[in-house]
Formats: C-alpha cells, structure tokens, sequence
C-alpha cells in the first residue's frame, strides 16, 4: 500500500505528463512551428528551465551531507562551484573564446581536436566523458533511491529498482516531453521549496551568529576551515584540490550543442542567463549551509544526504515536504536521463560507429544507444545496492576525472606555443588514469594529497614531455595562436554578445573575402 | 539573369548600425555591403513510436559550405530575387550530400533531444536552396584599429571575422 507521500509523488508525475503532453500536443500541431526548433519562451521561463538543469541530487543531498560531516570545510567545494565561471570566463576565456572563434569551433571537445589536430582527442575526451557521465548518473540513482525510499517507506533497495525502473522508461520511452513547461514548474517548487527551509532554518537558528555559536558549543572545530577535528589540518594540497575541483571540472563537461537558426527575427532574451547566473551563485551555496544547520537541528540524524528533506518535513507540513521531495525526485530524475542519453549518444556514435561498425544504419545506431542506456541503468543499480559511494564522493570522482582530463589542455592550448596532440593526448589519459588510481585506491589518506591535485601534477608533466615527441604544431595553428594573443579588439558588452554559432560562417565568409581581395 | 531563393533583410543598415552602437557607444561602425550566404533548407514530417506518440514536423538548414546543420525554428518565407554578380558565396556541398548531412542531423538531435523506442520514420516534406543575407560591417576604435565583422540581417546576431 502506497503511502500518503506516495501518492502525492504520482500525482505529481501525472500532473507533469498531462503538462508535457498537453505542449507536446499544441507544438506538434502547430502549422508553422518546428518540432524541437526553441521558439522563445520568455525570461522568466528560460532562467527557471536553466535553473532546474543545474539542480540535481548533488545539490539536495551530497552538499549538505559534507557541510554535516565536516562543519565549515565543506565551503571550499562551494567557494570552487561559484568561482568556476568567473575562472572559465576571467582567465582563459578571453584567449580560448578567441582562438575558437578562429578555428571555427562550436564545442569545448571541438576547440581541443581542431587545435591539437587529432581526432584520437575527440574519441579520448569521449571515452572520458563517459566514466564522468556514469558516475554521476550513479549519484543521481542514489539520489533517487533514498528520495524514493522517504516517499513510498519502501525499503531502499526496492525503492532503489523502483526509482531507476521510472529513470529508465522516462528516458527511452517517455515521448517528447521534456518540453521546457515542465521544468519551468518544477523550477518554481524547487527555488521556493529550497528558499523557503533555507529562510525557516536560518531564523529558526538565530541567522549566521547563532548558527556559529551553537556549532562552537558542539564542537568548536565545525567552524574551522581544516574540517571537523582538523581532519584535513594543514593539507594545503586537499584544500585547493577542493577549491579547484568544480571551477575546472566544468569545462571538460560533454557538450550538447545543437546550432539553432532562426528563421524570422526574433527579440534575443538577454536577461535570462543574467537572471540564471545570479539564481546560481545564490543556490550553490543554500545546501552547504543547510547541512551546517542541520547539525544543530537534527544531530541524531541517520543519513546526512537526506538532512534537507527531513528539514522539509521538520519545518513544513507534510503536504509541502511530499511536494518539495516529488519535485526533488524528478529533478534527479531528468538529469539522470539527460545524462544517459548523452552517454548513449557517446558511446554508439564516438565508439561504436567509429571503431566497431563503421557503416551501422541509423536505427542500429539508436538501438545501440538505447542498449547502452539500458546496461548503464543495470550497472547503475548494482553498484547502488551492494556498494552504495557517497553521493558527495561520486560528484567529486566525477569531477575530478573530467578537471583532470581537460585543465591542462585547454590552458596548454592558449599558452604553449609547442603543445602538440601527443601532449594533450598524455595530459588527458595520464590526469584521468591518476584520478582513478588515486580514489580507488585511497591514496589521499597515505600522502595528504588531494586526488585532484595529483591528477593535475601528472597531466602537466605529461603534456610537458608528451610535447617533446611527434610533430610540432602546424604552421597555421601557430598563426591562430600568435593571433589569439592580441588584446581584445571589442569593448568588453560587445565582445560578450558575439554569436558564437557563427564560427562557421565567419571563417567562410573571411576566406572568401580573401579569394576576392586577391583576384582583383 | 538567374534566380535565387532568399530571405528578405529583417534588420536594415541604420537598425544594424542602432543595433551594434548599443553596445559600444565609442565605437564608429559602418557597414560596407550585403553577402548572401547558401544553406539547405529541408523539412521533414517525423512520426516515432514509444508509449506516447511523437508526431509533426522537424526542419534543419546545412550550412552549403561546412556542412553544419542548425535546427529551424518555424516555418521560413524565402522569396525569389536575382542572383547577385559579387558577394554571394559559392556552394560547396552538393545537394545528395547535404540531404544525408540533413538526415543524420536530425536523427542524431532527435536522439539526444527526445525520447522514444522505434526509430523515427523521416519523410521529406519540402527542400530547398536558399540565401541568407549578412551585413558585412567594419569595426573602428581610436587607438585599436579596425576589424571586420558579419552581421545575420535576420537575426541581428554578430561574429568578428
């Protein structure tokens, strides 16, 4: 028998569906607009749609799981979060956005394979991208286990095959009906369910002096930047492996990019990224601080990841909590889908297309990419039953994987005239391979360094002596890289609303202006 | 004189220029002549199976020099006007080509973006060749020189040469 929550979590579901069909329905009969085109939606609905992307089980139960565990310390994760963009744009997005702009590159992955010229960087960072990919969307089956469990009282296993059954179908089965309404409402129940226990909690606790004092009555080394009992006291090493993990990991991240073209002129929304930008900065660091408070709330708490939903259901009636929780169970739930696919599309177009069956038909190429996506939910549920990681510690394997991967050949690739593709390609597998080692192993607790840190140690010296073999970078690569390092041209507004999409068009027209010039 | 299918200029000259100015008012743009850029138009009616039915119609450009696909968004109005003598680049990917570069983008975007069991059936609804006017525009700045630019006279959109 399913229980009150439970209920509530189904409705959800089908009021979702109903929504989804219903605009599924109204586009697909539209005369005049396209299927999957992204018509404008307006601001508001674009900034809340962005917003639920970014939220995912990560942000509702590994975050707050840290700040319980280790007091203060768990800010550095988040300092990192909320710096990652301002890294990316301020210090090598000048020089990169430059330097894409003359290769005509679209996607980060893109950037990496027409600078170093080699495709085998392309099917690298692929094959990456995919232990990134799996391991978060092991998190997110965590996640939604856990949510599951609290919502139906089923066991956590049951819940566990319950959850990812509902993830599975969603994803290969369920119909265009990721249509941006449907996120645009669980945007709203998130962003005021997490604002709404952030303020409760926060007053409820005296604010950030009478969260500090309580917590220094319990253990004053809560409030220390070494973590609970100075578990990390001095280790410089683990600090800034936890500072950088976030800020850089996110440039490796496997990027959709679908070029759009709009066929009649349209008011671009400007605000919305600014809006979401904001809204970002904000949430990143709301579940830190509620793990902090849920330490004085609820000490006796059995499962830190699950401190904000039992904060829900501590400072809401239960009705709300159900809600918020149903609303955090689909979240989980349309990024572990959103991540499937992409490791789907990964694996049968960069994988097996590539190296197994060169001339696979398109409907093999599906089959192959939903065969992935099906094996990956069954992996995912056992590792989940019988070796349940943290939800925090696969976030942070995930990360550090991919910051490992990518950091030093996108730096090397703007500020090393001699990186060539044997260096990239030592700095990519050479700076996963150490992370992977380094967490399995646990090889932090022996030499107090951070897996990141070690990871990012070997990629540099890989690059470094990977460089000094095979062939130097081509003339007109170093002529691209010579001229990246002009100083920007543009005023900074200017520069910023450059449509990158048109990379393309603009090396074409600029060659052709060329022929022109020379023929006359 | 030969005929050509193209979209009409949405943004005019002073509207590019107002357009441009907002961001930088020190700047001093002008804009020197219109270039016709060649992509394929194809449009198709997408029927797939899963528990729900996703039905209607999809439509992508490709690019007729690099081959890029871009998704459309609604229903485009090309009109016919002559072919220009100067500034209309040549195409580069033939037709049979950017109909297969058409159908392995939409699948593959379909793939990513939507959900379903059987592979989706694509039927050809309508294609074509088409121009999309650019402004092309020079970029002036005391003390830094100048720099050229392409201006989408559709969307407004900019991108540096």
């Amino acid at each position: 028998m399913l229980s009150m929550d439970g209920i509530i979590f189904v409705v959800y579901i089908l009021t979702l569906l109903g929504i989804g069909l219903w605009f599924s329905r109204r586009s697909s009969q539209s005369s005049e607009q396209y299927l999957l085109g992204g018509r404008s939606l307006g601001p508001a609905v674009t900034a809340m749609t962005m917003q639920t992307t970014a939220m995912s089980g990560y942000m509702f139960m590994g975050a707050p799981a840290l700040a319980f565990q280790y007091g203060w310390y768990a800010v550095w994760y988040a300092i990192g979060d909320a710096g990652g963009s301002i890294i990316n744009l301020a210090v090598l997005g000048k020089r990169i956005r430059r330097m894409s702009e003359l290769l005509g590159a679209l996607s980060p992955i893109e950037f990496l394979e027409k600078r170093f010229e080699s495709a085998s960087v392309r099917v690298i960072g692929a094959l990456i991208s995919i232990v990134f990919l799996f391991a978060y969307v092991c998190a997110q089956f965590i996640a939604a286990g856990k949510a599951m469990a609290t919502l139906t009282g089923f066991t956590y296993e049951w819940s566990l095959i319950i959850g990812i059954s509902v993830i599975i179908i969603y994803t290969v089965a369920g119909g265009y009906l990721a249509v941006a309404y449907t996120s645009f409402v669980q945007g709203v129940i998130m962003v005021l369910g997490v604002a709404g226990i952030g303020f409760l909690a926060y007053f409820h606790v005296g604010g950030l002096t009478g969260l500090n004092s309580a917590l220094e009555k319990m253990d004053p080394t809560y409030l220390s930047i070494w973590g609970k009992d100075l578990a990390f006291y001095g280790q410089w090493g683990v600090v800034l492996g936890a500072i950088l993990i976030f800020s850089i990991g996110y440039m490796g991240l496997p990027h959709v990019v679908v070029r759009h073209m709009s066929m009649k002129s349209t008011k671009t929304v400007k605000g919305a990224i600014l809006i979401s930008a904001i809204w970002n900065q904000f949430f990143i660091f709301i579940p830190y601080i509620l793990g902090l408070i849920s330490i004085i709330l609820l000490p006796d708490i059995k499962d830190p990841e699950m401190a904000i939903t039992q904060l829900a259901y501590t400072l809401f009636p239960g009705l709300f909590a159900a809600l918020l929780l149903s609303a955090v169970m689909s979240a989980v739930m349309s990024t572990a889908d959103s991540l499937l696919m992409q490791a789907g599309t990964i694996l049968s177009r960069d994988v097996y297309q590539r190296f197994i069956n060169q001339n696979a038909t398109q409907q093999t190429t599906i089959l192959v990419s939903r065969l992935c996506i099906l094996g990956g939910g069954i992996v995912g549920i056992i590792v989940a039953i019988y070796e349940p990681p943290s939800i925090f510690g696969l976030a942070v394997f995930a990360f550090g994987t991919l910051g490992n991967s990518f950091l030093v050949p996108y730096v090397a690739s703007v500020y090393s005239k001699k990186a060539n593709y044997i260096g990239c390609l030592c700095a990519m597998i050479g700076g996963a391979a150490t992370n992977i080692a380094w967490t399995s192993l646990n090889l932090e607790a022996a030499t107090a360094i951070h897996p990141f840190l070690a990871g990012l140690t070997v990629s540099l010296l890989g690059m470094v002596i990977g460089s000094q073999f095979g062939n130097k970078p081509s003339q007109r690569i170093q002529d691209i890289f010579e001229q990246s390092k002009n100083k920007r041209f543009f005023s900074k507004e200017f520069d910023q609303n450059i449509a990158r999409h048109l990379a393309p068009e603009a090396k074409n027209i600029s060659k052709f202006l060329a022929k022109e010039a020379e023929s006359y | 004189m030969t005929s050509i299918l193209a979209q009409k200029p949405v943004l005019a000259q002073e509207e590019v220029l107002r357009g441009l100015q907002q961001y930088d008012r020190r700047a001093k743009v002008q804009i020197s002549q219109m270039i016709l850029y060649p992509y394929y138009f194809f449009e198709y009616t997408l029927r797939a199976k899963s528990l729900l039915k996703l039905n209607g119609k999809v439509a992508c450009t490709i690019d007729a020099l690099s081959g890029q696909g871009a998704l459309a968004d609604v229903q485009p109005e090309f009109s016919p006007s002559p072919a220009k003598e100067g500034g209309m680049l040549p195409v580069a990917v033939a037709k049979d080509e950017a109909k297969r570069l058409a159908e392995n983008f939409i699948i593959h975007t379909l793939s990513q973006k939507t959900k379903f069991l059987t592979v989706p059936r694509l039927h050809l609804a309508d294609s074509s060749l088409f121009y999309r006017p650019f402004w092309l525009a020079q970029y002036r700045r005391a003390a830094h020189g100048q720099q050229q630019l392409i201006v989408d006279a559709v969307s407004g959109s900019y991108h540096p040469l």
